[in-house]
């Protein structure tokens, strides 16, 4: 194998990264309080979605993944509605929605995008100095942005989590709801945050995929990447920091799959063995990490003793 | 869990694991009221989901209904696709029984079909018929049943998250079917491998178009449903789903019973997957498994777990996608609408309550 | 707080209850289980709404509709189960929810902050440890610095020394009486006569949900307190001590030793139980009960040491093994081990036989139909309410549903019996049954072993007592022998360990 090739593999692993790293940091935020996403891989369906239309209909490629930010609010504040007030089971409301964001995407699509392709993906920002590093300079320091602005984000997050009062209202939701409501807290307010958080991060997440590394919008182009992004979080152990190295490890069988195929020497291995690589990868992570515990809260449904409600009487009628 | 509040406040929900939740009351009206909510509900966003795409809603009900129940043909081809919900219903319903959430059912599915076609293609050509189909369904019960004790020993000996475990098998088991699509067993002019034998396949009933595949699908229900109510299996299944801890002092072996419980629904799911190659395409083609799997989940849900119950709710959602999938000839609207169709039905239960899946 | 009421379903938890509490007072909130102290309590705290009723704090009527407001006027609330976040360290729970804002939190500064209020009642805080590392009393300190830390000027606690000795009850009750000093109105909830005589000037007495009595401590003789509480005399029961022969061993635990995480849970536990008597297991929570309960009902594995069953090794056997050889548990925690809560009467009675392969009718299948009858026969026998035995067990009052535990336990005609607080939470009525159950087994010829934290009672009941001490045996003795003095000593670690009969 080539130096050439290594680099490339080295290179591409990062820019592969960026939409999984995105997605699993506001994860982590999310299961920190207590809500498992399944239904993560639709958002980042529906974030792709976002960015290639308005880049279909006259946006620039930067207004496409900016939007995105907006489109996953709503989806957090949907996805919110369904699992912390109308308390639904986590897991088959989440599945359920991924179904509905697929047909959602793959109707739009064919109606509105077919045959319309992104031609540009957004350039990458060559850092000077640090780029001309060996091996790593060209993989780390010579981007794309939203590879930056995803660490940046990571560090963010991390901050955020474990070093201000927020964060630490937020891991005490997750933990212990009960006692986050006995101690004044409004466990639906703080889960609407987080859910929030991590939907937008993981429509961004989407859209950085259209934008940076498959540079079109397809049927199911996330291909499972939302749910590998919930084994990231775990192999990060819920800290966005960890998260962009467990992002990394990801990104390098995705390109190794890319790169491997060219290699003449492994010519005899079918290109299916390679795409399972990240998959396999993700069933490993989840075996090794046996001890890694899920905040004692996550996925558990929460209904607070005290509810003020204004329209008390719709719930009442509805539930 | 059961707070004050909810002791008070009137609700029609049944358990999807168990019986109902509270004693309902209620007037018959609330109630009524309280059903008819979430339909109008989800018809509304449908509806709306429909104006987006271009067309008219009134048009796209009529020609679902009239293109699943309009002929002879469409009922029969309504019924072959009952048969694989039926079975992907299964392969959710036994382990989430035992709050196994067993996601697994699209990959289940297609090992199943890529094992029946490995099989059909492979043992020899002077095999009788009759015998051949009966291999290729039992390899493809084998299959799904393995493909979905991977995730039940996963889950037993580390205690594994098997959402994802399940889900990345799905994604694998594409690949599987990618590959066997593209590789070796390639028909070559259009994509998908070479037919099995003629003889193994099933033919149609009075040139109707359906054929034993869904008396297969019911029988299994059938016998599933007794499994789970009456045998010492079965009643541990659900006991362990119910209170884990307890069924375990009773003298449960909960971990076998949990191996088991995947075991049989990956069964299910492979049989669907054999029964595809076997009653209707003869081979395995990209995309035969239309998203049965995740349905599957959702017919699960609607039936309460019930086996029994399967039968109408898969009913139901063929009849939504047998519909849907004329749409774009008749209405130009894509059929992926049958899965917000169906979704969007679905979590309007779950968010009024109507359905409740404890965790 | 002004006629409060509140209903549960049928129940009528609160009816018109009034209480008034003075700054620098402690009043003792007394009451049966159920009585709907703890329910009154989590009103004031804002964690449950009043069906009807006012509140006033300082002479002004207060809405109190939410645990936040009830913080902002200075109410605090200590649980029985304590409100902690278990991987947080202590200052983090003190200060959980005096902020939501992006500031960065220092550490360091809350710790301080949160040890100079401990200070402040000359209480002695390590604020950097996690809440998992500490005691249990530990713990309830630092549920009283957090009421602190939040300025409170009424704190409230509930029943703080259920699960605590004689040592460490003396202890807090002390903290009690500094932090009233300072002028703080306390509440203190419990069930227990003694302690509240130490510390509180005055006494309010609640039964189903109405003021039996209120009034100044002293006026009340105990007895008075426990009319008051019960509704009746109690005629004082003595059971009859067990004639069978302490030689005649059916179970045999012999050097127990079980390792839990890091720590030594049972270290070199041995002890015999002979059919026909009672061997009751004292202790303070954390030293080797819960675990002792779990190795004999077979989910917990033994380190060391040897169980055996009329001379039969049962050492490693899982629960179905152990229910061969006729070894039946209850764990006393009913919503986690006992009972299904979401199936019907009949299911949780059938439960272990189906488990043992029971109830096999036509072509090997459950015949639901003989379970159904074994039920009714059941459900009359123990008198189970109510007797529709397809009712869920969850809608059943604890009393009922510790029936349904008992006639299963009994149902499976035991040769050993493990019972781990079997009365747990129970008012005295269902209390009482129990435990007549619990004799008639023992005159069948089972033998008992009665584990419980309520040393009145399990001296009540057993012919012979036996202290667990950090997971080793600190006192044995005859009923004749043990007092309640050398055995509440005993669960503290006070005083030698006494060369013993062997019980």
């Amino acid at each position: 194998m080539t130096s050439g090739v290594i680099q490339a593999i080295i290179t591409s692993s990062v820019m592969l990264l960026v939409p999984v790293m995105w997605a699993a940091a506001g994860e982590a935020v999310g299961e920190m309080a207590g809500v498992l996403n399944i239904g993560i891989e639709g958002v980042m369906l529906l974030g792709a979605f976002i960015a290639a239309t308005v880049v279909h209909f006259g946006g620039t490629l930067w207004e496409g993944w900016l939007l995105a930010a907006p489109g996953g609010m709503l989806i957090g504040a949907l996805l919110w509605f369904l699992y912390v007030y109308r308390q639904c089971n986590q897991i088959v409301t989440g599945i359920l929605f991924n179904l509905v964001a697929l047909g959602v995407t793959t109707a739009l699509y064919e109606r509105y995008l077919t045959g319309a392709g992104l031609v540009t993906t957004i350039r990458s920002i060559r850092i000077p100095g640090l780029a001309s590093i060996p091996w790593l300079g060209p993989a780390v320091f010579d981007q794309s942005p939203l590879f930056y602005l995803g660490v940046g984000a990571c560090a963010v997050l991390y901050y955020l989590l474990w070093h201000t009062w927020f964060g630490l209202a937020l891991r005490a939701t997750g933990e212990r709801p009960d006692v986050a409501t006995a101690a004044g807290l409004s466990v639906f307010r703080l889960r609407l945050l987080a859910v929030v958080i991590a939907c937008v991060f993981a429509a961004l997440g989407g859209a950085a995929l259209t934008l940076i590394s498959t540079g079109n919008f397809g049927v199911d182009v996330t291909s499972g990447q939302g749910f590998i992004a919930l084994a990231i979080v775990i192999l990060g152990r819920w800290n966005p920091l960890l998260i962009v190295l467990g992002a990394w490890l990801f990104g390098l069988a995705d390109a190794l799959q890319f790169q491997l195929t060219t290699v003449s020497s492994l010519a005899g291995v079918p290109h299916d063995a390679w795409l399972a690589a990240p998959y396999v990868i993700t069933i490993a992570v989840v075996v090794w990490a046996r001890g890694a515990r899920y905040p004692a809260a996550t996925g558990v449904p929460f209904a607070p003793p005290t509810q003020r409600r204004p329209w008390a009487w719709v719930p009442r009628l509805l539930s | 869990m059961a707070t004050s509040e909810d002791l008070l406040t009137v609700t029609t929900g049944e358990d999807v694991l168990g019986v109902p939740p509270e004693p309902v009351r209620g007037s018959v009206a609330l109630r009524t009221l309280q059903l008819l909510l979430p339909a109008v509900g989800a018809f509304g966003v449908i509806c709306v989901a429909v104006l987006v795409l271009g067309a008219d809603p009134l048009l796209v009900l009529g020609k679902m209904i009239s293109g699943s129940l309009g002929s002879q043909y469409d009922v029969s081809e309504v019924l072959m696709v009952m048969a694989p919900l039926i079975l992907c219903g299964l392969a959710a319903a036994v382990p989430f029984s035992a709050r196994l959430w067993n996601i697994g059912g699209d990959g289940q599915l297609y090992v199943g079909a890529v094992a029946a076609v490995v099989v059909g293609l492979n043992v020899g050509k002077d095999v009788p018929g009759e015998l051949l189909a009966a291999l290729c369904v039992l390899a493809g019960i084998a299959a799904g049943a393995c493909w979905a004790i991977v995730a039940g020993l996963v889950k037993v000996l580390v205690a594994g998250n098997e959402v994802i475990v399940t889900l990345m098998l799905n994604l694998l088991a594409g690949l599987a079917a990618d590959y066997v699509v593209t590789g070796p067993y390639a028909q070559g002019v259009s994509p998908q491998t070479k037919t099995i034998p003629s003889g193994a396949t099933f033919g149609s009933f009075w040139q109707t178009g359906f054929n034993q595949a869904i008396f297969i699908a019911i029988a299994v229900a059938l016998a599933v449903g007794v499994f789970m109510q009456r045998t010492r299996a079965g009643f541990g299944i659900r006991a362990s789903g119910e209170n884990l801890d307890a069924s375990r002092l009773a003298g449960f072996a909960v971990h076998r019973l949990w191996v088991g419980a995947f075991g049989l629904g990956g069964a299910c799911a492979g049989l669907a997957g054999a029964l595809l190659v076997v009653a209707v395409y003869g081979a395995v083609i990209p995309g035969m498994g239309e998203q049965y799997g995740y349905t599957g989940i959702a017919v699960a849900l609607v039936a309460r777990l019930r086996p029994l119950l399967l039968i109408p709710s898969a009913a139901l959602f063929a009849v939504i996608q047998v519909g849907g999938s004329g749409l774009s000839a008749n209405a130009g609207v894509s059929p992926a609408i049958t899965y917000v169709i169906q979704g969007v039905i679905v979590i309007s239960f779950l968010a009024f309550r109507v359905l409740r899946v404890r965790i | 707080m002004r006629g409060v009421s509140k209903r549960f379903g049928d129940l009528q938890a609160l009816d018109r209850v009034e209480l008034e509490v003075a700054p620098g007072e402690v009043l003792a909130l007394l009451g049966e289980n159920g009585a709907g102290k703890t329910t009154l309590m989590r009103i004031a705290a804002g964690l449950e709404t009043r069906d009807a009723g006012s509140i006033e704090v300082d002479g002004r009527e207060v809405p109190l509709a939410s645990p936040h407001e009830a913080i902002e006027l200075g109410i605090s609330m200590v649980h029985q189960h304590f409100l902690l976040v278990g991987n947080l360290s202590v200052a983090e729970n003190v200060v959980l929810g005096s902020r939501t804002n992006v500031l960065p939190l220092s550490k360091r500064q809350v710790e301080r902050e949160v040890e100079e209020v401990a200070e402040r009642i000359g209480m002695r805080l390590d604020a950097s440890r996690r809440i998992d590392e500490l005691s249990i009393d530990e713990r309830a300190k630092a549920e009283i610095v957090k009421a602190l830390y939040l300025g409170a000027r009424i704190l409230i606690l509930d029943e703080p020394t259920s699960s605590l000795g004689p040592k460490q009850i003396e202890d807090l009750l002390a903290t009690v009486t500094t932090v009233a000093a300072e002028g703080m109105s306390v509440v203190l909830v419990t069930h227990r006569l003694a302690e509240i005589r130490d510390v509180s000037s005055r006494v309010v007495v609640l039964r189903h949900g109405k003021v039996a009595a209120a009034g100044a401590t002293d006026g009340f003789t105990d007895d008075a307190l426990a009319r008051a509480m019960i509704g009746h005399e109690l005629p004082p029961r003595a059971i009859p001590l067990s004639a069978a022969p302490r030689e005649a061993v059916r179970l045999r635990v012999a050097g127990l030793v079980v390792h839990d995480h890091d720590r030594v849970a049972l270290d070199g536990v041995s002890f015999d139980v002979s059919p026909g008597r009672i061997l009751g297991i004292v202790g303070v929570e954390g030293n080797g009960q819960t675990e002792l309960v779990e190795v004999l009902a077979g989910l917990r594995k033994a380190d060391e040491g040897r169980i055996l069953c009329d001379g039969a090794d049962v050492t490693h056997l899982g629960p179905d093994g152990l229910h061969e050889h006729g070894i039946v548990t209850i764990t006393g925690d009913r919503g986690r081990w006992d009972v299904i809560g979401t199936m019907s009467i009949a299911e949780n009675l059938a439960l272990h036989r189906i488990a043992r392969r029971g109830y096999r009718g036509r072509g090997g299948l459950i015949s639901w139909r003989s379970v159904q009858e074994d039920a009714q026969r059941l459900a009359a026998e123990f008198d189970i309410r109510p007797r529709r035995v397809d009712a869920r067990v969850e809608q059943l009052s604890g009393g009922n549903q510790q029936k349904v535990v008992m006639a299963r336990a009994m149902a499976l005609a035991p040769r050993v019996l493990v019972l781990g607080h079997p009365t747990r939470g129970l008012d005295i009525g269902a209390r009482r049954f129990i435990y007549d159950q619990i004799v008639r087994a023992r005159d069948e010829g089972v033998a008992v072993v009665l584990l419980s934290f309520d040393l009145e009672e399990l001296l009540e009941h057993s012919d012979d007592i036996l202290v667990l001490f950090r997971g080793a045996i600190s006192y044995q003795a005859s009923r004749q022998d043990a007092t309640l003095e050398t055995v509440g000593n005993a669960m503290t670690g006070i005083g030698a360990r006494r060369a013993a009969p062997a019980a």
